[in-house]
């Protein structure tokens, strides 16, 4: 059978055959138009899918770059404050070691002290800093707070929090893009830290005198200071002695605005709102556990160890361990009470490093340029508001041949007031390679009975406990004393005017400038903390502009990487889509040719 | 004699006129569409008996037939049926094809516009500006989502409703015209001699079957008397004699907004039996079968995608602190709006009475693009996924329950129901569909750039007992107004600001006590499959293989009234962004195992597979249909050259048999001139 063709399927049949070269022809073209092999899904569904996925790294790639050059951006700014902090207390730092320097007159010592003040001021604008959206960039996330606030007293007191705000820049990384200023201008490692007391009557309490500085003894953790009733005096107790020992000192004249002074440890009141009769302040050390931590830990009764938290292992012990003895540990004390009882096994208490404010530091420095007497002070002794025992340990707080202890009293005894109407008008060194600066008690003694002491002593105490470090008797310590003369003790010259009574007591101040040195040295020390801790702190800015730079040099080659797989499976082969082009072209050419050839060989041409 | 000639001749001219009749029929019909050619078939006639030998007188017509063949014809018809299926199955997945492939309407590109407004909120979060651009990109991808559904759900379900529409109407038509052919037939085979069949009206009524075998796959029964019965799908009559059944389309059952296929014997008849599902081939079928397996499951998941993104960042908004210290406000509109909840059940209209349902979405990442039905028997409710598979059956009890206005979880499915209306008979049957409208829903709602919670909780959780070392994440603050939620208007005095959850022995129950140990929930509780556990005011989920026995505490740390205040709010405070910032990646969808772009790249992904098989089977039988077209052609067609040979060949034919007449005249005027 011959096989047929119908005239009409045959012209359709080229038509669509040339519909279909048509086709293919325009697909090249838009292949080529768009660079795309990809044009919709169907034409690669897993090629689809693919280049969303890689199109979304590509997007998320481009915001990991935005994030790391606002982190750049932002650390920058905070180093650049830094950096200028940094050279405020460098320069702080120059002018208190003049100021240690025993030989500066008054004047110059003045004209630091303002600087330095100055400084502080500078310290705390730079630490204030508001970036161009207003925020303060140093307050952690409370940054509609102003950073430092100075508080009634003068204290500045950082008002923002811990917070650290992270960007994103690269898969699962963080980047620190602010910093809080506590965690280097608060926390300066320091010998004495600071205090607080419960109440906010009082000010922060920092260690002004560190000869008299001591922490309250073990087990108790603060300091107590009772107000007599009328609100002008008070007592000192450290509640970690028993008994008589509880008393470390007593003020009968306390004027509201005065200062409080414990063991050394200064607090301010306001006039405005003193304590009032009757009020017991608790003073506790403040202690900062970002700088350390440690953990003391009896063991058996008589034994202790000690275990550093941060590093989270036994660093001391175990000890043995007697009432009486101080625990010591990274430059902490902690003295216990001989006649207290041993803590029972198990118990412990933890304490961190005392730490203190850069600004504090500053301030102090500011003021003790303003210590500058060398003469000993005087000032007659005052009975304490209770009556405490001077006979346990006998003989700590007065001289043996004090009239207090006269036909061998053994019983409790209160501490005698003066009864005469000498007033000691301080001493000017006089001989000083026969003078031991220190704290001393002066006592009037009766040894004739003629009712009007003939011999003047002077003991010197201790400026902790303040009790008298016992002197050999008839040293230079102890002369004859005759009404309205001079004396000389000690290589100290004192002028007394009026009469003193037999066993009238002054205490003896050493000269302010000495305490000049002592303070200006511990300062000194702490500023050093406050560099390194402001150094530790660019450094880590700098390593996390660092891991930026890395991490965008990541990105750069990620992005590199992508795009060519991107391109590879989206975009179009150019050579090949201009080959398929062409064929196409031709293949579609060749067929329309050959039926316009074809199309008008008809028999009917012939008829 | 004579007279014998003559009538021999002008036998052959008639015979020779026919044949050039019929080729001018078969030229003029050259380009017809199902134009069968015809041929003239001539018989000689028997010659009159002559004494002993038979004279041969002429010819006469046999028959006109045409040229077909019944095998090729219904291969056509089949692969005619075919290709208009695979076509319309094509060209309608091609429509979401070339959609979502487009970046202007495709949602990757808002997606990444919305991370980088989230990007630049974890930079600089007190930037009122960096603030309102996440806002605007919400919307953006807000109305992103709208336009999508907009595109699909209205436009596109539109067009094909449409199609439907007229597709039955077309096929109506022509049932009707090839029953009134079929009378014609008739009437022309009782009337016509055997061999003259109406070939005409055949190619006519066939080029009909080719036409609706487009719309829908036909059967064909020839009877006969030349008629022909239509039958369609599985034996569904259209055509029997010459009466037609017209097809109609009704709502669904369910769901008023789609059509299904019905058929009755008569018109005015109002028991019409659905046949949707019968079909087979044709565009008709390709509709409903695009619309079911395609448009309404790509409606679904671009829902449940929309219902994810606005699930998560509403989520975390109610997780962390504005600018003004307070709890974060929505961003975008309630997954679980009170109207919403009810739209998610449809009633089937065969129920008497309805009831309504409120369909809550309770766990967004168990969503699943599906739906479920659910029958009354008189005393249980059963759930069926789409697969007839029993997921849960809800006793009396249960019913009570959720007809106390509690929602019970639908197990494993992120969903829990309760009954808002009960009017449940025994019978009744529903239909729950929780992500139809997603993308419609999806609405922005946040007005306040200072509103956006870019800063963390104030809650702190912290462990007391936690063996297996779970993970407590709060997951949703969804009532801060709950006499028991741990707010500082709750302190003092107690309920007090701090909660515990408490995980039961054997690690299958919790309960959410107070500092004293009273239970806020009414005591232990079933810790469901998902471990997303229910607390006054909140939700937690806890993360892990729980050992029994855990206790955590959920302090509120951020109030003066509190001794712990570590968690003070801050302006500067970006925690809580940073968290959205991670959903760019975060596998928030699917059981936690596809992020929003990577569920999107996998339903543009699944569009594309079956589209490109779709566009496959169309090509494939494209061809085919063009070899037996061809073939067909080649039996029932025209050749022009073929009909010009005939053409000669009857005009020789035509032009001897003149010369016959001729001939037989000059022999009479011989025998004339002889006789003078």
């Amino acid at each position: 059978m011959t096989t047929r063709i119908s005239t009409a399927n045959y012209f359709s049949r080229n038509l669509s055959l040339m519909q279909d070269r048509q086709i293919s022809l325009d697909r090249a073209q838009r292949e080529l138009s768009t660079g795309k092999k990809i044009i919709t899904p169907s034409d690669d569904p897993t090629g689809a899918n693919t280049v969303i996925r890689l199109k979304k790294e590509l997007d998320v790639s481009d915001r990991y770059l935005a994030a790391q050059d606002s982190a750049t951006r932002f650390n920058n700014v905070a180093e650049t404050q830094i950096e200028s902090m940094t050279n405020t207390l460098y320069r702080t730092q120059e002018l208190m070691t003049q100021a240690i320097n025993g030989s500066m007159d008054g004047g110059a010592l003045n004209a630091i002290g303002q600087e330095i003040s100055a400084r502080s001021t500078e310290f705390i604008g730079q630490l204030n800093t508001k970036n161009a959206a207003g925020d303060y960039i140093f307050s952690g996330f409370q940054t509609n707070q102003v950073t430092y606030e100075l508080d009634e007293f003068g204290f500045a007191i950082y008002q923002g929090d811990n917070g650290q705000r992270d960007l994103l820049i690269a898969p699962n990384s963080y980047v620190a893009a602010n910093d809080p200023a506590n965690s280097f201008v608060d926390n300066l490692e320091s010998a004495y830290g600071y205090y607080q007391a419960d109440s906010a009557k009082l000010s922060t309490g920092i260690v002004t005198d560190p000869v008299e500085y001591r922490t309250p003894a073990f087990p108790a953790t603060t300091y107590q200071v009772q107000f007599n009733a009328a609100g002008t005096g008070y007592d000192i107790l450290d509640l970690g002695l028993s008994g008589p020992n509880q008393l470390v000192q007593s003020v009968p004249n306390y004027v509201p605005g005065d200062d409080i002074t414990v063991q050394g440890i200064t607090f301010k009141t306001t006039a405005s709102n003193p304590p009032v009769g009757g009020e017991v302040f608790n003073l506790e050390p403040q202690r900062s556990s970002e700088i350390s931590e440690y953990r003391v830990t009896f063991t058996a009764p008589g034994q202790y160890q000690i275990e550093d938290l941060s590093l989270n292992k036994i660093v001391s012990g175990p000890n043995t361990f007697a009432m009486g003895d101080t625990i010591e540990w990274g430059g902490r004390e902690f003295p216990s009470d001989p006649s207290a009882a041993l803590p029972a096994a198990g118990t412990t208490f933890t304490f961190g490093a005392p730490s203190k404010n850069t600004q504090w530091v500053m301030d102090q420095a500011a003021k003790s340029t303003n210590i500058a007497g060398t003469n000993y002070n005087a000032r007659a002794t005052v009975a304490p508001l209770r009556s405490i025992d001077l006979n346990t340990p006998a003989g700590d707080l007065l001289p043996p041949n004090h009239p207090a202890y006269a036909a061998g009293t053994t019983g409790a005894m209160t501490l005698p007031v003066n009864t005469g109407t000498a007033e000691v008008l301080g001493g000017s060194i006089i001989y000083p390679d026969e003078n031991t600066i220190g704290d001393y008690r002066m006592s009037f003694i009766d040894t004739n009975g003629s009712g009007v002491p003939d011999v003047v002593r002077m003991d010197q105490i201790d400026p902790v406990t303040k009790r008298l470090i016992p002197q050999p008797e008839g040293a230079t310590f102890e002369t004859n004393y005759t009404p309205n003369e001079k004396v000389v003790l000690g290589g100290v010259e004192f002028d007394i005017a009026g009469i003193p009574a037999d066993g009238d007591t002054f205490e003896i101040d050493r000269p302010e400038n000495s305490r000049r040195t002592e303070v200006m040295s511990v300062l000194l020390a702490e500023i050093d903390q406050g560099l390194i801790t402001s150094g530790n702190v660019r450094s880590e800015i700098g390593a996390r502009l660092n891991i930026v730079e890395n991490l965008e040099q990541a990105q750069f080659n990620f992005r590199e990487i992508t795009q060519a797989s991107l391109a590879n499976i989206e975009e179009v082969d150019i050579y090949e889509a201009v080959n398929n082009l062409e064929s196409s072209k031709l293949a579609l050419q060749a067929a329309q040719q050959s039926f316009a050839r074809i199309q008008n060989l008809s028999l009917f041409n012939y008829i | 004699m004579s007279a014998g000639i003559l009538g021999t001749g002008v036998s052959g001219l008639a015979a020779a006129q026919h044949g050039l009749d019929t080729t001018g029929h078969n030229i003029a019909n050259v380009n017809t569409e199902g134009y069968s050619r015809q041929r003239v078939e001539t018989e000689s006639r028997v010659g009159l008996a002559f004494r002993t030998t038979f004279l041969g007188s002429g010819t006469q017509l046999a028959s006109i037939t045409r040229s077909f063949n019944e095998y090729t014809y219904n291969e056509m018809i089949f692969n005619s049926s075919q290709l208009a299926y695979h076509d319309s199955r094509y060209s309608n997945a091609s429509r979401l094809d070339n959609l979502l492939a487009d970046t202007d309407t495709g949602l990757t590109t808002s997606f990444e516009e919305l991370f980088d407004g989230v990007n630049g909120v974890t930079e600089e979060p007190t930037l009122i500006s960096a603030r309102n651009v996440v806002i605007s990109r919400a919307e953006n991808t807000a109305i992103r989502f709208n336009n999508l559904y907009e595109e699909i759900a209205v436009q596109h379900l539109g067009a094909v409703n449409e199609e439907i529409r007229t597709t039955v109407s077309e096929i109506n038509g022509l049932s009707r015209e090839i029953a009134e052919l079929n009378g014609k037939i008739q009437v022309e085979n009782a009337v016509g001699d055997q061999g003259f069949p109406p070939n005409d009206l055949l190619d006519a009524r066939d080029q009909l079957i080719k036409r609706l075998s487009e719309l829908t796959a036909v059967d064909t029964i020839d009877l006969k008397d030349g008629t022909m019965n239509v039958t369609i799908g599985s034996g569904i009559t259209l055509v029997t004699g010459t009466f037609a059944l017209p097809l109609s389309v009704e709502r669904n059952e369910f769901d008023s907004g789609q059509l299904e296929l019905t058929i009755s014997t008569k018109t005015t008849t109002p028991v019409k039996s659905v046949i949707t599902d019968q079909l087979s081939g044709g565009s008709l079928t390709a509709l409903f079968e695009t619309r079911d397996n395609v448009i309404l499951p790509t409606i679904r998941e671009i829902g449940k995608l929309a219902t994810v993104v606005q699930d998560n960042f509403n989520r975390q908004q109610s997780l962390g602190r504005d600018l003004n210290g307070n709890e974060g406000a929505p961003l975008y509109s309630d997954i679980n709006d009170p109207q919403l909840v009810l739209s998610r059940t449809m009633n089937s209209n065969k129920n008497t009475t309805f009831s309504e349902f409120e369909v809550y979405i309770r766990n967004s990442s168990q969503l699943e693009a599906t739906t479920y039905d659910m029958d009354y028997d008189g005393t249980d409710l059963i759930v069926r996924d789409e697969n007839r598979n029993i997921i849960q059956t809800f006793n009396a009890a249960d019913i009570a329950t959720m007809s106390g206005g509690t929602a019970i979880q639908l197990a494993d499915t992120g969903l829990a129901i309760a009954i808002d209306t009960n009017n449940l008979t025994a019978g009744d049957s529903f239909k729950i569909d929780a992500t139809r409208y997603g993308a419609t829903e999806i609405k922005r709602v946040m007005e306040d750039p200072k509103t956006l919670a870019a800063a963390d909780n104030y809650f702190e959780i912290s462990e007391v007992n936690n063996p297996n070392k779970v993970s407590l994440n709060l997951y949703e603050i969804n009532d801060i107004t709950d006499p028991n939620y741990p707010s500082p208007a709750n302190v003092p005095p107690l309920p007090d600001p701090e909660v515990q959850v408490v995980i039961d022995a054997a690690g299958t129950q919790y309960d959410i006590q107070d500092s004293t140990g009273a239970s806020l929930i009414g005591g232990f509780q079933n810790i469901p499959s998902d471990q997303l556990i229910e607390g006054p005011g909140f939700r937690f989920e806890i993360d892990g293989v729980l050992a029994g026995g855990e206790v955590f505490t959920i302090e509120h740390a951020d109030n003066t009234l509190v001794p712990n205040e570590n968690k003070k709010f801050g302006a500067g405070d970006n925690t809580n962004m940073l968290v959205m910032l991670g959903f760019q990646d975060a596998k928030t969808m699917d059981k936690d195992l596809n992020s929003f772009t990577e569920g999107y790249a996998d339903l543009i992904t699944t569009i594309g597979v079956e589209t490109k098989s779709r566009e496959i089977s169309r090509d494939s039988f494209a061809t085919l249909l063009s070899g037996v077209e061809e073939r067909l052609a080649g039996i029932q067609g025209v050749n022009l050259d073929e009909e010009a040979a005939n053409l000669i060949q009857y005009q020789q034919a035509y032009t001897a048999a003149a010369r016959i007449i001729s001939v037989a005249r000059e022999t009479f005027d011989t025998l004339l001139q002889a006789a003078r």
